[in-house]
């Protein structure tokens, strides 16, 4: 990793030159432009964009082999491609392992992604279809560029069950993008689990478009990175759809993690779910921006947004900005923000059980974290550490 | 007069929180196989008395002293005391999302045996510990997989609350207001789980304001606090008379002014 911060144009140069053309009309948002105003993109200009190489997957030996009804793919030898893991089931009739085209969302995790070669998945599943994918992307390399580009097409009543893990070492980028249309009655549940060393990058976006009757279940944990921005798009195309949104991220150190989410309700009786969680240590930084979007035409919408941020620093930061844009005006629409540190009579109650202040910090941070962690998809539930004492 | 040890001594204590004064001047002492009652009006300083003697970091000791079997507790922190086997019951005890409360109960019970030499419980074996204490307070297992206290209704948390006596079988059990909120039957209930753990060996501290508590369990000594003090102490019978005749008669006797301005916690 380079330690100077370079000038954004210098570093889009820099990409540019490794990886072809299709940068050329890429820019980076100036620090005035609202949805941009809190992220500082220091870490990003950190990374030589020049040594950024795709590169295979880690060995994947030590990983527990997957269950028998579970499709698990992992990075092939190049970097550029999806392979399957041992032991894993083939992959089912529909899955094309490239070819996906571009999508049609902008913003800069998509356009950073577009720039940029990496592996592909386009996965079709037929009406009534059921599958269980695992995807472990761990590269080998710091210095690691990631870019996977997946979507996902979903029949009526089918039903996928997606876990996404990706590991990054320091001075790597990751892009992953996730695209997926569900069908009437489809259900999409996903469980994204995001580690990243101090000085490697995320920009994760995806775009989910949800026919009515359609179910779509996201729970994604972020921790570690330098910076790590995500950018989750929910179409309810003509409402009538159910999401849930569950988010955590866990930040120490220097790290900065933005989480932009939009869902919007393009017809009657949608309803929406969302909650996101940051535990904010050290001097990091937590940045939220919550937009819901109900239209007239989404009338009977029922949608409810938390954000809940936990300070353990005084020098940590959180901007935090749910932003509901209401037209109709037959909706239950809620939304609510809270930043508190650890409470002082919580902690008395288990200190005064014999609980010392480190352990009682600990139970309270790990309590903070499972209100999340427990939605994580069955696929996803063994990676997180305190598996198995989760209270409900 | 007997000759059990003294368990709990408190002479002369004061306690202040933002630099008002709440204790004035409190003097108690506790004997193993004595429960004692402290009764007053709201805002007396009962509550305050419990939390300092527990450790609450809110409270600055200003003078005076706590001893327990002997040994100033003052500067220990609240995880130290209840190790040594001081319990406070919470009259609100607090909903902690997230934190199992089976987790809890073991790591707490884990931390007071660390103390008392005893092995520490793995997680079978503590469910088998667990178990007998259960049916004492008729608790629903259900509740040991939700989080503390989460959801509890004002007698499953008190319940809570005695099973965490029962667990960590303390030396000095202090109860604040362990009777509000309960209805009759878990009032039975809870009441026959503090007489079943009362033992010569500890004692227990009831803090409340009504007799009906004192009906289910019987102390031997009963005390009026007003003002952040004692101001008197008699037997089971000095519970009745309160009940009878209200606080303002032991103010008059003492020479106090009734409804003083002071804002008492």
């Amino acid at each position: 990793m380079s330690s100077a911060v370079l000038e954004r144009q210098s570093w889009l140069d820099g990409l540019r030159a490794s990886h072809g053309l299709a940068a050329s009309e890429l820019t980076l948002p100036p620090s005035r432009q609202e949805d941009w105003r809190f992220t500082d993109l220091a870490p990003l200009l950190q990374l030589d964009p020049r040594a950024l190489k795709p590169c295979a997957s880690a060995a994947s030996a030590a990983w527990p082999a997957p269950e028998a009804d579970v499709v698990r793919l992992q990075l092939g030898p190049d970097g550029l491609s999806f392979s399957l893991a041992p032991g894993s089931q083939p992959l089912p009739e529909g899955a094309v392992l490239s070819g996906v085209e571009p999508g049609e969302a902008t913003g800069l995790p998509c356009r950073l992604h577009a720039s940029v070669a990496g592996p592909q998945l386009q996965l079709a599943l037929a009406a009534g279809a059921r599958l269980r994918l695992e995807l472990w992307l761990q590269p080998e390399a710091a210095r690691a560029l990631l870019a996977p580009r997946l979507r996902f097409l979903l029949a009526e009543n089918a039903e996928l069950e997606l876990a996404l893990r990706i590991s990054s070492t320091a001075s790597s980028l990751c892009l992953p993008w996730l695209e997926a249309d569900l069908a009437t009655g489809a259900r999409l549940v996903e469980g994204q689990w995001l580690q990243g060393d101090e000085g490697a990058v995320l920009m994760a976006g995806s775009v989910i478009r949800q026919q009515p009757g359609s179910s779509y279940s996201r729970t994604a944990v972020v921790q570690g990175w330098a910076l790590a921005r995500q950018e989750p798009q929910l179409l309810q195309c003509a409402g009538g759809a159910e999401t849930c949104l569950r988010d955590l991220a866990v930040l120490s150190g220097t790290a900065i993690a933005d989480l932009h989410s939009l869902v919007r309700f393009d017809g009657p009786d949608g309803r929406l779910d969302q909650l996101q969680k940051a535990l904010v240590d050290g001097r990091s930084h937590s940045i939220f921006n919550g937009t819901v979007q109900v239209p007239r035409a989404a009338q009977g919408t029922d949608a409810a947004q938390l954000s809940r941020h936990l300070l353990l620093s005084e020098q940590a930061w959180v901007d935090t900005k749910p932003e509901l844009e209401i037209v109709a005006d037959d909706v239950r629409c809620s939304h609510g923000a809270t930043v508190s540190s650890l409470a002082d009579e919580e902690l008395f109650y288990l200190r005064s059980r014999g609980i010392d202040r480190p352990a009682a910090t600990e139970l309270l941070r790990r309590g903070f974290c499972l209100e999340v962690l427990n939605q994580l998809p069955p696929l996803a539930a063994g990676w997180h550490p305190w598996q198995g004492s989760s209270a409900r | 007069m007997s000759e059990s040890p003294v368990l709990l001594e408190i002479t002369d204590l004061r306690a202040s929180v933002a630099d008002q004064e709440i204790l004035c001047g409190v003097n108690l002492t506790v004997r193993a196989g004595e429960i004692h009652a402290v009764m007053g009006r709201n805002g007396s300083g009962k509550s305050t008395l419990s939390k300092v003697i527990a450790g609450h970091p809110t409270y600055t000791i200003t003078g005076g002293s706590v001893r327990f079997r002997g040994q100033d507790i003052a500067e220990l922190p609240p995880e130290e005391r209840s190790r040594a086997g001081v319990f406070l019951g919470f009259q609100y005890p607090v909903e902690i999302p997230g934190v199992s409360n089976l987790e809890f109960l073991r790591v707490s019970t884990n931390a007071r045996r660390q103390a008392q030499e005893l092995e520490e419980l793995d997680t079978f074996s503590f469910e088998e510990h667990l178990q007998q204490r259960l049916e004492l307070v008729q608790m629903d297992p259900s509740f040991l997989e939700r989080s503390l206290n989460e959801g509890f209704s004002g007698g499953e948390k008190k319940r809570n609350e005695i099973l965490q006596m029962a667990l960590l079988e303390p030396v000095v059990a202090i109860l604040d207001e362990t009777d509000s909120g309960l209805d009759i039957d878990a009032l039975r209930i809870v009441a026959a789980g503090v007489n079943h753990l009362a033992g010569p060996d500890n004692a227990t501290l009831l803090i409340t304001h009504y007799q009906r508590l004192l009906d289910a369990i019987t102390p031997q000594f009963v005390h009026v606090m007003a003002h952040g003090r004692i101001l008197r102490t008699g037997g089971p019978e000095l519970a009745l008379e309160l009940e009878r005749r209200g606080y303002d008669w032991v103010d008059a006797e003492a020479g106090v002014t009734s409804r003083s301005p002071e804002v008492l916690a």
